[in-house]
C-alpha cells in the first residue's frame, strides 16, 4: 500500500527515534510527506504536585528539542520532515493531528510499562491504539 | 438636597438626640441600678482552665449557682485563648462568704465538670454604700471525652490523606472537601447538638497560617520573575561549560547546582527549569537522562532542606515554632552540606557505568550551541532580580532581630521587584501564582485544626509520648524516623501540618526539648524522607513525569531500588548530627 501521509509520534526514547528513522525510510520508499509530533501531556499531574503551566512550558521546551533530533534523523536519510508539537493529552493529539495533516500511517515506538506505571501515567497510548485506528481510518504501526 | 429635606433631616436628628440617647442611658443606669442596689454583694471569680496536659482550654463556658440556684450574670462567661475567667456575681447582701457557691464547665468534646464547690472566699473591700466585694480563685482541668466529633473530624483527616496519598482526586479539592465538611456539620449538627461541633469558622480562619501562605505566593512571584531570564537554564549551561566534557564533573556539578538553588527557591520550579536542558545534555552525549535527573531529583530534596524558605515543610515549621531564618542555616545547613556532598559521591559511582558510556564528541560545538540556545534573555531584569533577591535573603536573615514574620521580607522583595521591572501585575498573578497550593494548604490548615481541637492530634501526641518514656534520644530518633518513613509514601505538606501541634506538645513534655530540637527532627525527617520514593515529593514526581515524556521512564521499583539506600544513610546522617551536635 501507498502512503501519502506518514505521521510518527516521538519521544527522546531509543524506541521513538528508531521510530523516527524507520518513518523517515518509509517515507522517502514512498515519497510520502512526513510529520512528526511531540505531545506535551501533563497528565501525570493529576494530583496537583506543580502549576500546570509551569511543567507545560517546561515540556514545550524539551519537547522541540526532541523534534529537531527527530528532523536531524529525516535529513539524513534525505527527507524534509514537519515538526508538530501540541499541547494535550498524547492521543487526542495524535488524533488530531492525524486528522489535520490527513495521514494514512501512524507510526508510534512502544515502551512497555509496568502495572504501577500505567496507573501512574494515565492516557497509554497502546491501550487506544484500536480506538485511533477506528476513529481516524488510519493504519498504526507500531515499531518495538 | 433641598432645603425642606435639610429640615426634615435636622428635625429627626434631633428626636434621636432628645428620645433614643437618653432612653439608653437611662435603661444603662437602670440594669446598673438593679444589680447593685444596697441588697447585693459582689463575689469576684476568676481562675484558669487547662486540660489534662495543661494546656488553656478556651472557650470553655461556665455558669454558676448560688445555694443550688443558677446565678444572674450580665453576660456569658467563658475562657479567653488563655483559659482565664473572670466572673463578677451578684449575691445577696450578707449571704457571703458562708454562702455555697459552686460553677460549671462545659466546652465540647470535654468531659463537663459540673457543680465544683469554690473555697476560700476572702473578704476584699466594703464599698461606701456597705456593698461588700468578695474574691475567690479556682483553676481545675477538664478532660477530653470522645464525642461524634472526633470520629467524624478523624474520619475526614484520613479520607483527606488517603484521597491524597492514592491520587483519588486533586489534593486541594481533597483537603477543600475536608474543610467544607468539618464546618457544614459544625453550623448543622453542631448548632443542635454540640457534640457535633468539630471547629468554629472563628477557629478556621485563626488556623490558617497567612505567614505561610503569604510567603509561598511572595516567593512564587519572585521566582516567576527570575524565570524569565533564562537564568535557570543558563546555568545548566555554564555547569556544562565548567565540565569541559569531564561526565563525572558535570553530574556533580549539576546536583551541587540544584541542590544550592533549591535551598533558596521552590524545588519544583528548580527542577522544571534544569530538566529539560539536562535531558538535553544527557541525549547528545548518547546517555540516558535518568542517570542524571536522578541524582539533581535527590540533591534538590536535599538542598531544600537547608533552609526555612527551601521546601514547604520547613515553611511551616518555622512559622508554627517561630523559627528564624537563620535558626534554620545554624541547625540545618551544615548536616545538608554534608547529605549533598554524600549524594555527588554516592551517585558518581552508582552511576559509573552509564557516565564512562557518554560519547563526549566536539566539546567546543556542543558548548557553541548551548551557548546559542541558553542565553540570558533579559540581563536588565535578571540584575533586578538578584538584587531583590538578595535584599529579601538578607531580611530573611535578620527577620528575627526586627521579629518580623519571613513573609513580610518576602512581600517586599517580591512588590518591589514587580514595581521596579514593570511585569504585568496580572499575567504573574494569573500565571506564576499557584493558587491551587496556596488554597491546598489554606483548607490543609483547617482539616488539621479539626482534629486537633477534637482531641485526635492530642491523642497522637500522647501515644508518641508514652512510646518515647520521656527519653528525648527516643523521641528525636522516632520523629526523625517515622517522618522520613511517612514522607516517602505519603505528601509531606500535610503530614507535616499534622506533626506541628504534635511536636509542639512534645516539646513541653519531655525534658530537654525545650531547645527546639524536635523541630529540627521533624524537618530533616518530612524533608529527606521525601527522596526515598518516586511519590515521596513534588519534585520527584515532576522528573519522573518529565523524564517519562522524554522517552526514558522511570519505574516505581527503579526509583526505590537506586533512592532508598542513599535516602536512609541520610537520615542515618541526621540521627547522628541530631544527637551528637544538636542534642
Amino acid at each position: 500500500m501507498a502512503y501519502k501521509c506518514i505521521v510518527c509520534g516521538v519521544t527522546g526514547s531509543a524506541h521513538a527515534q528508531g521510530a523516527a528513522l524507520e518513518a523517515a525510510i518509509l517515507a522517502k520508499q514512498e515519497n510520502a510527506r512526513l510529520v512528526y509530533v511531540y505531545a506535551a501531556d501533563i497528565s501525570f499531574l493529576k494530583s496537583g504536585v506543580a502549576g500546570h503551566k509551569g511543567v507545560e512550558d517546561s515540556l514545550v521546551r524539551l519537547g522541540e528539542h526532541i523534534l529537531d533530533m527527530a528532523g536531524q534523523l529525516a535529513a539524513n536519510v534525505g527527507v524534509e520532515a514537519k515538526k508538530v508539537l501540541k499541547k494535550g493529552p498524547v492521543i487526542d493529539v495524535l488524533k488530531s493531528v492525524v486528522a489535520e495533516e490527513k495521514a494514512d500511517l501512524l507510526i508510534l515506538g512502544h515502551e512497555k510499562r509496568t502495572i504501577f506505571e500505567k496507573a501512574l501515567f494515565r492516557g497509554e497510548v497502546e491501550d487506544h491504539i484500536k480506538e485511533l485506528e477506528s476513529q481516524s481510518g488510519v493504519t498504526v504501526k507500531i515499531i518495538q | 438636597m433641598n432645603r425642606k429635606t435639610m429640615k426634615r433631616g435636622t428635625l429627626l436628628l434631633l428626636i434621636l438626640m432628645f428620645t433614643i440617647i437618653p432612653g439608653a442611658v437611662f435603661n444603662a443606669a437602670a440594669e446598673e441600678g438593679a444589680l447593685t442596689t444596697g441588697l447585693t454583694d459582689t463575689m469576684i471569680v476568676s481562675g484558669t482552665i487547662t486540660n489534662a496536659q495543661g494546656k488553656p482550654i478556651k472557650e470553655v463556658i461556665l455558669h454558676f449557682t448560688i445555694n443550688g440556684k443558677e446565678a444572674e450574670l450580665a453576660e456569658e462567661i467563658s475562657t479567653s485563648k488563655a483559659g482565664r475567667y473572670e466572673a463578677e456575681i451578684p449575691v445577696q447582701r450578707g449571704l457571703l462568704p458562708g454562702v455555697r457557691v459552686e460553677l460549671t464547665g462545659e466546652k465540647p468534646c470535654y468531659k463537663t465538670v459540673e457543680n465544683i464547690p469554690l473555697s476560700n472566699i476572702v473578704h476584699e473591700r466594703t464599698n461606701e454604700d456597705g456593698g461588700t466585694r468578695f474574691l475567690a480563685h479556682h483553676s481545675f482541668s477538664m478532660s477530653r471525652t470522645t464525642t461524634p466529633a472526633f470520629w467524624i473530624a478523624t474520619l475526614i483527616l484520613i479520607a483527606v490523606y488517603a484521597l491524597i496519598a492514592f491520587e483519588l482526586m486533586h489534593r486541594t479539592l481533597a483537603a477543600l472537601m475536608g474543610a467544607a465538611l468539618i464546618l457544614t456539620i459544625t453550623y448543622t449538627a453542631g448548632t443542635f447538638n454540640p457534640n457535633y461541633t468539630i471547629l468554629t469558622f472563628e477557629d478556621a480562619m485563626h488556623a490558617i497560617d497567612m505567614n505561610v501562605i503569604f510567603l509561598l505566593m511572595a516567593m512564587m512571584i519572585i521566582v516567576g520573575v527570575l524565570k524569565k531570564t533564562g537564568v535557570f537554564q543558563w546555568t545548566a549551561f555554564k555547569s556544562y561549560q565548567l565540565a569541559r566534557g569531564n561526565v563525572f564533573a558535570l553530574a556533580s556539578i549539576l546536583m551541587v547546582v540544584t541542590g544550592v538553588t533549591s535551598a533558596f527557591l521552590d524545588n519544583v520550579t528548580t527542577m522544571l527549569l534544569i530538566i529539560p536542558v539536562t535531558i538535553e545534555i544527557a541525549l547528545t552525549l548518547k546517555i540516558n537522562p535518568v542517570a542524571f535527573l536522578l541524582p539533581e531529583a535527590f540533591a534538590s530534596n536535599v538542598g531544600g532542606t537547608a533552609t526555612l524558605i527551601g521546601d514547604p515543610p520547613n515553611i511551616m515549621i518555622g512559622s508554627y515554632a517561630k523559627l528564624s531564618f537563620i535558626q534554620f542555616v545554624q541547625n540545618l545547613t551544615i548536616i545538608c552540606i554534608i547529605c549533598l556532598i554524600f549524594t555527588v559521591v554516592f551517585f558518581c559511582i552508582y552511576y559509573k557505568k552509564e557516565y564512562l558510556k557518554a560519547q563526549v564528541g566536539d566539546v567546543g560545538k556542543m558548548i557553541a550551541h548551548l551557548r546559542e540556545e541558553y542565553k540570558i534573555t533579559n540581563a536588565k531584569l535578571l540584575t533586578q532580580g538578584c538584587i531583590l533577591l538578595g535584599i529579601t535573603i538578607f531580611l530573611f536573615i535578620i527577620h528575627g532581630a526586627l521579629h518580623m514574620e519571613p513573609s513580610i521580607a518576602a512581600m517586599f522583595g517580591a512588590t518591589i521587584l514587580l514595581v521596579i521591572s514593570k511585569v504585568d501585575i496580572v499575567e504573574m498573578l494569573e500565571h506564576e501564582i499557584e493558587w491551587p497550593t496556596l488554597i491546598f494548604f489554606m483548607m490543609l490548615f483547617i482539616v488539621v485544626a479539626g482534629a486537633e481541637e477534637t482531641g485526635l492530634i492530642q491523642i497522637i501526641a500522647d501515644w508518641v509520648k508514652d512510646l518515647s518514656q520521656g527519653s528525648l534520644v527516643a523521641a528525636i530518633l522516632m520523629i526523625l524516623w517515622v517522618s522520613a518513613l511517612a514522607s516517602a509514601i505519603i505528601d509531606n505538606i500535610p503530614f507535616t501540618a499534622t506533626m506541628l501541634p504534635i511536636v509542639a506538645y512534645l516539646n513541653t513534655v519531655i525534658p530537654g526539648a525545650e531547645n527546639g530540637i524536635l523541630w529540627w527532627s521533624l524537618a530533616l525527617g518530612a524533608c529527606l524522607g521525601g527522596n526515598g520514593t518516586m511519590i515521596g515529593a513534588s519534585a520527584n514526581v515532576v522528573t519522573v513525569g518529565m523524564a517519562e515524556r522524554a522517552g526514558h521512564p522511570i519505574s516505581f521499583m527503579y526509583y526505590l531500588k537506586v533512592a532508598f539506600v542513599p535516602m536512609i544513610v541520610t537520615i542515618i546522617f541526621c540521627s547522628a548530627w541530631l544527637l551528637l551536635v544538636e542534642i
